[in-house]
């Protein structure tokens, strides 16, 4: 099996001993370290420390941390950034359960069922089930990202420029259905994000678009300082509107293994979960989100007694858990084969990549396969570790839930500003962030998510380029979108999901999804 | 949150829509002026303003689609804003991008943790200097010591 030796070849790059000068300077001390490994579970670790943090989803954990990895080698990196991201996850899911505040929209549905367990003095069959859930959700996942990423490289390889512009569109269409609220305002939303994209250099003549004569904005909007404005910064700045009511489970947390009977009612939903969430995590536009929501309403629906859920059934953490984690690694396909983001975190991690010099799309993995290899087998290795190291240090999540609010702010804020300013050096980018903040703030004030726009803005330069090649290979002719089969096909899926995302019927069913 | 949500009387109908829409028109607009001077399509081959006005087309239309519904369908109203805490969020946002430079992470972080501290109420002075100091310590270990990242640490007037 090829899947399998590749599988294997990435594993002997995390494990990988590489000679490092650990005392740099004066005594040169060299000793052989597994270094790729060391870094993924820093990773995982650091992740999960912040992504504890209430109110400090995935996208703020990365964007602040981004910094730390500019010194690694591009393969290090990548796998600590993955490890960040699910270390996140799990950080955000430890939050729901014990102070019944979702880290991250994902983890809305945990807190449901999660924070009542927690409060019938089960908060650690419920840990343990989340972080074992999510860990078989993400071996399948892996698996699944091995399986797909050749067939789905060498169809991305045949994609012609008018296929992928077409591709982005229904991935756009995707993203206006799956968010909060009015279709019209989403797509708005999007417009202005693709307004945004194109400020900088024109590709072809260099010719400065909406730069307003600033020097700073010839090479465009750092996505970084759109993402840490827009989502954190304003996020910020909405939770402070609202009076904290934080209910930490104090109780000593006991019984980490959960009972029989909890296995046995979790083996299904978790096997659900794991499906739903992979599926809905390859589509573009954000599907991953959809995953936990999903889960939810399928083991409620065919629960023996629904009237558990929301007191404390166990089924209602497993399953969502082991989607959300599902989800969130089978995002990372259309990333690393089509080089399209399908959501905000991959939107940072392509950024990321462009960092360290690598372009994300098919290339990645016949050009680079030992990181493309790397990074996939660091996700299990991660999962891994996660699953043993976080059960141990529960008491300390516990303690770190306790610091107020009125303290952590001020450290994010900081932390953020750090890490904007690192991206360029450039203070600049600081004071973009700013006003980002302030937009973000007005819009979410108005009932706009910010969500779209960040997607549109990540896959604006890409759909120009794109658009422009299609249109001149095509020596203007707008059918060159219907008549290559491909292209057509994304089309008809885009026009359709919008149609239906408008039709009233839908949109109250929609509507029900997201209040459940 | 359909239920709880009041809505407002009065010929718009909706004035979150409403305002948001006059908003995201203005940048359309804005843009588009701005975009005047920019090269259009030569033939059929696209000229650097084509897409950007494209775009901007699809906000403006988009935005003013928005502003008609506000008059139709019922929404919320506007939210009250507390400007507590916004202001002193972007003023310690904005303080930190103006010193970095010449004042150094040492005295920046310290300004930025308290000024971003005062958006809450319970601001409490003692605690927030102490954590002011210790953050920024931890801040000035961890970017240009541990992780070499060239940000400057102390003011330029003191090297």
């Amino acid at each position: 099996m090829d899947v399998f030796a590749n599988l294997w070849g990435g594993l002997m790059v995390v494990m990988k001993f590489v000679p490092v000068d650990i005392a740099p300077g004066a005594a040169s001390f060299i000793i052989p370290l597994p270094v790729n490994i060391l870094l993924c579970l820093m990773g995982a670790l650091i992740g999960t420390l912040i992504g504890v943090l209430p109110g400090v989803g995935p996208i703020a954990t990365i964007a602040m941390l981004l910094p730390i990895t500019y010194k690694l080698d591009p393969t290090g990196a990548l796998i600590m950034l993955a490890g960040i991201y699910y270390g996140a996850q799990y950080g955000g899911s430890t939050t729901a359960i014990l102070v019944n505040i979702p880290g991250e929209a994902t983890s809305v549905v945990t807190t449901l069922d999660g924070h009542q367990m927690a409060k019938q003095g089960r908060a650690g069959s419920a840990l343990a089930i989340a972080a074992l859930g999510s860990f078989f959700a993400g071996c399948v996942a892996t698996v699944i990202i091995a399986v797909l990423g050749l067939p789905l490289t060498a169809l991305a390889l045949k994609f012609g420029p008018a296929d992928y512009f077409s591709l982005m569109v229904m991935g756009l269409i995707f993203a206006v259905a799956l968010a909060r609220g009015s279709v019209v305002k989403a797509l708005a939303m999007v417009a202005l994000g693709l307004l945004l994209s194109t400020i900088g250099s024109d590709l072809e003549s260099g010719e400065q678009r909406l730069t307003f004569g600033l020097l700073e904005l010839a090479d465009g909007i750092e996505f970084a300082t759109l993402a840490m404005g827009a989502i954190g910064f304003a996020e910020i700045m909405r939770n402070l509107e609202n009076p904290e009511t934080r209910d930490v489970v104090t109780g000593k947390v006991t019984g980490l293994w959960p009972t029989k009977d909890d296995f046995r009612q979790s083996y299904w939903p978790i096997l659900r979960g794991t499906a739903i969430g992979s599926i809905l995590g390859i589509l573009p536009g954000n599907g991953a989100v959809l995953g936990p929501f999903a889960s939810y309403t399928i083991e409620k629906k065919i629960a023996k007694d629904p009237s558990r859920f929301g007191r404390g059934a166990i089924e209602g953490v497993a399953g969502p858990e082991a989607a959300n984690n599902a989800g969130a690694q089978t995002s990372f396909i259309p990333m690393l084969t089509l080089g399209i983001p399908p959501n905000a975190v991959m939107a940072i991690m392509v950024g990321a990549m462009t960092i360290h010099g690598i372009v994300p799309g098919p290339q990645i993995m016949t050009k680079q396969p030992e990181l493309f290899w790397g990074m996939i087998a660091s996700m299990w290795v991660g999962n891994l570790m996660l699953l043993i190291i976080n059960l141990p240090l529960i008491g300390l999540w516990v303690k770190l839930l306790k610091v107020p609010y009125r303290l952590l702010f001020p450290a994010i804020l900081l932390f953020c500003c750090i890490g904007v300013y690192s991206i360029n050096n450039q203070p600049f980018d600081v004071l973009t962030t700013g006003a980002f903040g302030l937009l973000g703030y007005f819009l979410l004030k108005n009932g706009f998510e910010p969500a779209p726009m960040l997607i549109a803005f990540v896959l604006g330069k890409l759909m120009e380029e794109k658009l422009r090649q299609a249109m001149l290979i095509s020596r203007g002719s707008m059918w060159v979108f219907v008549e290559r089969p491909l292209s057509l096909g994304f089309m008809i899926v885009a026009i359709l999901l919008l149609v239906f995302a408008l039709l009233p019927s839908i949109r109250s069913k929609r509507d029900q999804v997201f209040t459940e | 949150m359909a239920e709880e949500t009041e809505t407002s009387k009065g010929m718009i109908k909706s004035p979150q829509d409403f305002i948001g829409g006059l908003a995201l028109l203005a940048i359309s607009v804005v843009a588009y002026v701005a975009m005047s001077k920019l090269g259009s399509m030569r033939g059929f081959s696209f000229g650097a303003g084509t897409v950007p006005r494209l775009f901007c087309m699809l906000l403006g239309v988009l935005s003013v689609i928005i502003m008609a519904s506000s008059f139709t369908n019922r929404g919320p109203k506007l939210e009250h804003i507390p400007w507590r805490g916004p202001v002193f969020i972007l003023a310690s946002v904005v303080f930190f991008g103006l010193a970095i430079r010449t004042l150094g992470l040492a005295i920046t972080g310290v300004i930025t943790v308290l000024l971003s501290g005062l958006a809450v109420d319970d601001f409490k002075i003692g605690e927030g200097v102490i954590f002011a100091v210790v953050i920024t310590a931890f801040c000035a270990f961890l970017f240009p010591f541990a992780l070499g990242q060239p940000i400057p640490l102390w003011p330029t007037f003191i090297n």
